[in-house]
């Protein structure tokens, strides 16, 4: 692979050894990997070098990582931003997806978990210029979406089923392992429900679109590991949940 | 096993069994015969040992493959045969007969023994050559016999190797041939083996003679003394301690017929505490049990020698010391009783058990129990310990025992700073930031903890802001504090190379403990300050005598001298007379723009020392260096008016150098000036011309009149305290300003004050008095009787009372304090720090309440009511009159000025601007200037009410009036106006902090606020973020 081929990644984060951390995580022979400390400095090295991918913190000094992705994407809408958030500001990254980042990552994370999303991002990027894209699943009438991760479907008052897009899973590649939060458990809107492990040891998180109790857990996932992409908006779903606020966890999701 | 059978799969197998056996934590060696033995002493002994441990520390992969490689270099000029007859001739010098007979009974007489042999005698012979070599005294007798000894020593192997089929070969032994060969597969650590081991030789040879010596009891004292001396490291520097002293201290450790006051054991469990060797632990363990619990400062050597190896099976023996009372009485064989305190013992197996780790788990109970101890600094060390097991505990079983959590729960509520600190870095350690996050700060003491920066962030920051002050004046002063053991120095050497575009010749970098840097500290302090409070060693080559001394003129010389230099750095321990003071002369001078605090806990502290000082005794001396005074009762953190830094460098957040000097390389962010300091404002300005009056004064003499501190009683106070919100502006179009409003109509404040770092102090209606802090979004407060004036000393709020007495309320301590007031009445307050109150009464007399002294000075000058009250850096106090006459107390010449000024209304406010400079507003605005002997006058734009007034510390003024903030900019001859909108009745009072406008007033019949505003750059990008935290 020459140099030219290599995808471009700028990591954008005010803590020195997080921006160090991340780039060792990601550093690949098919990746360059350059840092910034600001978002100012990250629009400077971005005029210079068009970086395929921008990891950012959410919260910096002087320019936010939000301000970030609205300057990146007007300037170049193709470019993938990914959000990196601390506790509490998981609700923002849930609404920066919506104005166009590729997707979010609450710290703590793993180099696994992080490796995925970025590997993922780059998958979808690709298919998209390829165009082969398969013939996606319908996407049923009636749903609510967390754009580009999970879908809610309400079944009788606050009980809800949740599952992950297709859009997120035709890019896993090779599903080896898949588990879920377990029953009984409470989970927040914006946090992990789920975690997919495919074949290179990537693990991708799917992001609970509703904040409640989990009351059942779909065991035919884990036994059939191809059933989430086969049929994701039916057999194919992952958990109930019994929803605290489900008015308010709408707010943030889109109808289908 | 046959010797023409081997082959490497033998070496191998022969290597991995020996270091199966191999136990790292003794000293071992292999006999010629292939037998484990323990303590060796003989040259060949040692070096036996120190091939075995340092191919124990290549790894259990490594270790069979360097013999075989040992092997195929060594077999590449020698056969078998002739191998097998050195070694037999070896083992023959030493006392043992090899046989056919004997090696079939024992497998390790194989081919791998040979080798090692050979490799130890090769390491021998060099070892031997070398201390043949050394250079004595003619004079020194028993270097003289040493050297015979060697040299025959020598001559033994140079006659083996004649001997034999093999060699001699170029001129050189069989021994000199093997070492050369096998150079190349020797690491570092082999090479080093024969200089260390002839070191050891030479220093055991000169130790043993000396202990014969000791036998005879009359001279024992002296030649204990002598050994004593033997094992002092070099200039007294511990870390240039050899390794060759390993084995001579361990034995010196257990022997058991030294009288242990000579001093002997002690100094040798400090050298082993300084290698810090594992080899080391079994005598350790050993000496543990052979010094009884009294002998508490070896004792203390050892455990935190064990803990630093982190040796599991020192737990059980270490943690009885925590079943022992704090003192013992012990009665010594001559019959003479003394007290042995184990308080620092406890300390120390505490420490220690938090090292080990996961293994001290089985002593939980006991450690967890010694939360009921009254030191302080043990419970500091239980904290960081606890924190240590249970990350461990963590780690490995995925869980934390209740204990441990009840424990540091305890802990937290000791109200003690240091204990606190360890206990919640201890939680954050385990990986419970939500449980913290969730935690209650018990109050507003506790709260101060959130206003320390994470170093890692912090020093970010720092480099962006020390690039901002340098490209836009030119040059930053910056002091760089921390008790011992914070970083603070490692911190000033990552960057006083230069950065960026700084060249190392443009920084200079002052350190307090550099002698010559001293040198000028001295100059800027003055001879007769030092003779006042300094121990005469640290001035005694003072150039000049006192009479000749001006310590002003040279401050102004060394500046002027240095003003091509864009970054002074000022590193040192804040010490109340010394480096605090040279602070100040620069802080009161105008000079200093950042103060950088570093902090650590106790535990990082104490690593760091560790790291640095090596032996205990001496991490123990430099722990106890804390800065006095505290940060928190400086000048310039009660005054706010620097860029401060308060930055918590404990291990999470540390960076190295080369990190350090990444962040500092380039400016990130262009804007950064706006975001630590009241940036300009796109808002029109108006222009009002200055007029120029002559200073028109009178000056007669005065002699203030002394009078005693009044009784006073203290009571408690039970404060409130409640969660505010602050609703930030939805209106940018029109508020552009605004950053935010916080409601507090339940205290309707009407002046505020700088209280600390993002917290404000302040006073409402109803004696409402408040401190309101930005750290947690918490106001504290308390209703008190009267409460007309408030004025800050350090955290100690002063206030009038109903009475018109003087009255002090504290958060921290919950304590009020009334003064009983024999005098009249209070009807202006003021302060100037670090110890004094100006009072102004309703006669007209002035007071200066002196709280170091215990004294009250009483100015008696007006004849009417006292308006208004300040004072500036030089002491000078100002005061004016509700009949508008206003007077200048100058008590170094004991001269009152009284100043005449026409168009004089009733004065609302007045207050220092700059160097002997007042401003004071009645219905325009006067600044009076002592140095051009003028008073410049700025009517307003329109007919407002002044409430507050502040001077931003880049000379803008910025006051309140009535419904707006006005930004003011003083030129030579003209004054502009900026306004910003703000409450829409009534804006009382106003301070800067940092880029902020903090102000209060009332925006509608009952509804009163706090209000945050500043320039349009800073309130936007505040604003995008406050909208990401909701």
């Amino acid at each position: 692979m020459t140099d030219n081929d290599k995808k471009k990644i700028l990591v954008v984060d005010d803590e020195i050894n997080v921006c160090k951390s991340i780039r060792q995580a990601i550093l690949a022979e098919t990746h360059e990997v350059d840092m910034a400390l600001s978002g100012e400095e990250a629009l400077g090295l971005d005029e210079e070098n068009n970086y395929d991918m921008v990891i950012t913190d959410l919260m910096m000094p002087g320019i936010s990582g939000v301000d970030l992705l609205t300057s990146l994407k007007a300037a170049r809408p193709g470019i993938i931003v990914i959000m990196v958030t601390g506790y509490p500001t998981i609700k923002t990254a849930v609404q920066s997806i919506k104005i166009g980042a590729f997707d979010y990552i609450p710290k703590p994370f793993t180099p696994d978990e992080l490796r995925g999303l970025v590997a993922r991002a780059f998958r979808e990027a690709d298919s998209k210029k390829a165009s082969e894209e398969v013939e996606p699943p319908l996407l049923p009438k009636g749903l609510f979406l967390m754009q580009g991760h999970a879908w809610l479907r309400r079944e009788k008052e606050n009980l809800v089923t949740i599952g992950a897009v297709y859009e997120l899973l035709r890019n896993i590649e090779n599903i080896t392992e898949i588990a879920l939060i377990p029953e009984n458990k409470y989970v927040f809107q914006g946090e992990a429900c789920a975690r997919i492990t495919d074949i290179k040891g990537h693990v991708h998180r799917i992001w609970s679109p509703a904040t409640g109790r989990v009351s059942m857990t779909n065991r035919d996932v884990i036994k059939d590991l191809d059933l989430v992409k086969k049929d994701p908006y039916g057999k194919g779903w992952l958990l109930k949940i019994e929803a605290t606020d489900l008015a308010k966890d709408l707010q943030d999701l889109t109808s289908s | 096993m046959s010797w023409e059978y081997s082959s490497y799969k033998t070496i191998a197998f022969a290597a991995n069994e020996c270091f199966d056996e191999f136990n790292p934590k003794k000293l071992v060696f292999l006999d010629p015969g292939g037998r484990w033995q323990e303590n060796p002493i003989t040259l060949s002994q040692c070096i036996s040992h120190e091939i075995l441990f340092q191919t124990w520390k290549l790894g259990k992969v490594d270790q069979a493959a360097f013999f075989q490689n040992v092997y195929k270099a060594m077999s590449s000029s020698l056969g078998w045969r002739e191998l097998q007859e050195i070694i037999v001739a070896l083992a023959k010098t030493q006392g043992f007969t090899l046989d056919s007979s004997e090696r079939s009974k024992n497998e390790k007489l194989s081919p791998f023994l040979v080798i090692f042999g050979l490799l130890t005698w090769a390491m021998a012979y060099e070892a031997l050559r070398l201390n043949c070599q050394l250079r004595f005294p003619e004079w020194d007798s028993a270097a003289k016999m040493q050297n015979q000894m060697y040299s025959q020593q020598l001559q033994v192997l140079n006659d083996l190797s004649h001997n034999l089929s093999g060699g001699p070969r170029h001129g050189e032994t069989i021994f000199e041939t093997t070492l050369k060969q096998l150079s190349p597969l020797l690491s570092d650590g082999f090479k080093m083996v024969p200089e260390l081991v002839a070191e050891e030789v030479r220093l055991t040879s000169s130790l043993n003679d000396l202990l014969d010596r000791a036998k005879v009891p009359d001279r024992r004292e002296e030649v204990y003394a002598l050994i004593v001396q033997k094992l002092h490291p070099p200039m007294g520097i511990v870390t240039e301690i050899s390794t060759a002293f390993l084995r001579p201290c361990v034995r010196l450790l257990l022997l058991d017929d030294i009288d242990i006051s000579s001093g002997i054991q002690y100094n040798a469990s400090v050298i082993l505490s300084v290698l810090r060797d594992i080899r080391s632990s079994d005598a350790l363990l050993s000496a543990l049990s052979l010094f009884p619990v009294q002998y508490t400062k070896i004792r203390e050597n050892l455990i935190y020698t064990l803990g630093n190896l982190r040796e599991p099976e020192a737990v059980k023996p270490i943690v009885q010391v925590l079943n022992e009372p704090d003192s013992l009485s012990v009665s010594s064989p001559q019959e003479k009783t003394w007290f042995s305190n184990l308080t620092e013992q406890k300390e120390e197996a505490i420490q220690a058990l938090g090292k080990i780790g996961l293994p001290s788990l089985q002593v939980l109970t006991t450690l967890s129990e010694c939360f009921e101890h009254q030191s302080e600094r043990l419970k500091t060390y239980l904290a960081w310990s606890l924190g240590e097991i249970g990350k461990a505990q963590m780690q490995k079983l995925g869980g934390i025992s209740a204990d441990i959590i009840i424990t540091l729960l305890k802990l937290l509520r000791t109200k003690n700073r240091e204990s606190f600190e360890e206990s919640v870095s201890a939680l954050k350690k385990m990986s419970m930031p939500e449980f913290l996050h969730a935690l209650y700060l018990y109050d507003i003491g506790a709260v101060n903890i959130l206003g320390l920066k994470p170093a890692q962030k912090g020093l970010y920051e720092l480099s962006e802001t020390l690039n901002f002050l340098i490209k836009t004046k030119g040059q930053a002063i910056v002091a760089v504090n921390g008790d011992s053991g914070t970083g603070k120095t490692y911190f000033c050497h990552a960057i006083v190379n230069g950065f960026g575009e700084i060249k190392p010749e443009e920084i200079l970098y002052l350190m307090r403990d550099r002698r010559k840097d001293q040198k000028i500290f001295n100059r800027f302090l003055g001879l007769k300050w030092l003779q006042q409070y300094i121990d005469p060693a640290y001035y005694q080559d003072y150039p000049l005598a006192e009479e000749m001394d001006n310590p002003e003129e040279f401050f102004n010389e060394f500046i002027k001298k240095h003003s091509n230099k864009k970054l002074i750095l000022l590193d040192g321990c804040r010490d109340r007379h010394y480096f605090q003071r040279i602070i100040d002369i620069f802080y009161l001078k105008g000079r200093l723009d950042v103060e950088v605090n570093f902090r650590a806990t106790y535990s990082t502290r104490r690593a760091n020392l560790e790291e640095r000082e090596m032996a205990l005794e001496s991490v123990k001396t430099h722990l106890a260096f804390l800065e006095e005074p505290a940060l928190e009762d400086t000048l310039f953190y009660q005054e706010g008016k620097v860029l401060l830094y308060d930055l918590d460098n404990s291990t999470p957040y540390r960076l190295g150098q080369q990190e350090i000097r990444e962040l500092f390389q380039k400016i990130r962010i262009q804007s950064w000036g706006d975001l630590i300091c009241l940036g300009s404002f796109n808002q029109e300005a108006v222009t009002r011309k200055i007029r120029t009056e002559n200073l028109e004064v009178e000056a007669v003499a005065y002699s203030p009149h002394r009078e005693e501190m009044p009784e006073k009683y203290s009571q408690g106070v039970l404060h409130k305290e409640r969660k505010f919100h602050m609703e930030a502006n939805t209106n940018y179009e029109d508020y552009p300003h605004l950053l935010g409003s916080i409601n507090v109509s339940d205290i309707k404040p009407r002046k505020i004050c700088f209280y600390a770092q993002a917290q404000i102090a302040g006073l409402g209606d109803q004696g409402n008095v408040f401190v309101l802090t930005f750290l947690d979004n918490r106001i504290f407060y308390t209703q008190i009787e009267g409460g007309r004036d408030i004025t800050l000393l350090g955290r100690d709020i002063f206030l009038i009372s109903d009475q018109g007495g003087l009255l002090s309320v504290s958060f921290e301590k919950n304590q009020e304090i009334r003064f009983n007031n024999s005098h009249s009445p209070i009807v202006c307050l003021n302060s100037f720090p670090l110890s004094t109150i100006l009072s102004g009464h309703e006669d007209g007399s002035v007071r200066i309440w002196d709280f170091k002294e215990n004294k009250i000075l009483l100015l008696k000058g007006h004849e009417q009511p006292i308006c208004g009250i300040a004072v500036d850096y030089y002491g000078c106090i100002y005061s004016a009159s509700t009949d508008q006459v206003l007077k200048r107390w100058d008590p170094s010449q004991n001269l009152v000025q009284t100043v005449s000024v026409s168009r004089l209304g009733e004065i609302s406010r007045i207050e220092p601007y700059s160097q002997m400079k007042l401003l004071m507003l009645s219905d325009v605005i006067h600044i009076l200037d002592w140095d051009e002997g003028l008073v410049n006058i700025l009517s307003l734009p329109a007919k407002r009410k002044f409430g507050g007034l502040v001077v931003n510390p880049d000379g803008r003024i910025i006051t309140s009036l009535s419904d707006r903030l006005a930004v003011i900019s003083l030129e030579k001859y003209i004054g502009e106006f900026q306004f910003l909108k703000c409450n829409t009745l009534e804006t009382y009072d106003c301070l800067t902090q940092g880029p902020k406008i903090i102000s209060c007033g009332r925006e509608a019949e009952n509804l009163y606020d706090i209000r945050l505003s500043g320039n349009e750059y800073f309130v936007r990008h505040e604003l995008s973020k406050l909208s990401l935290q909701e």
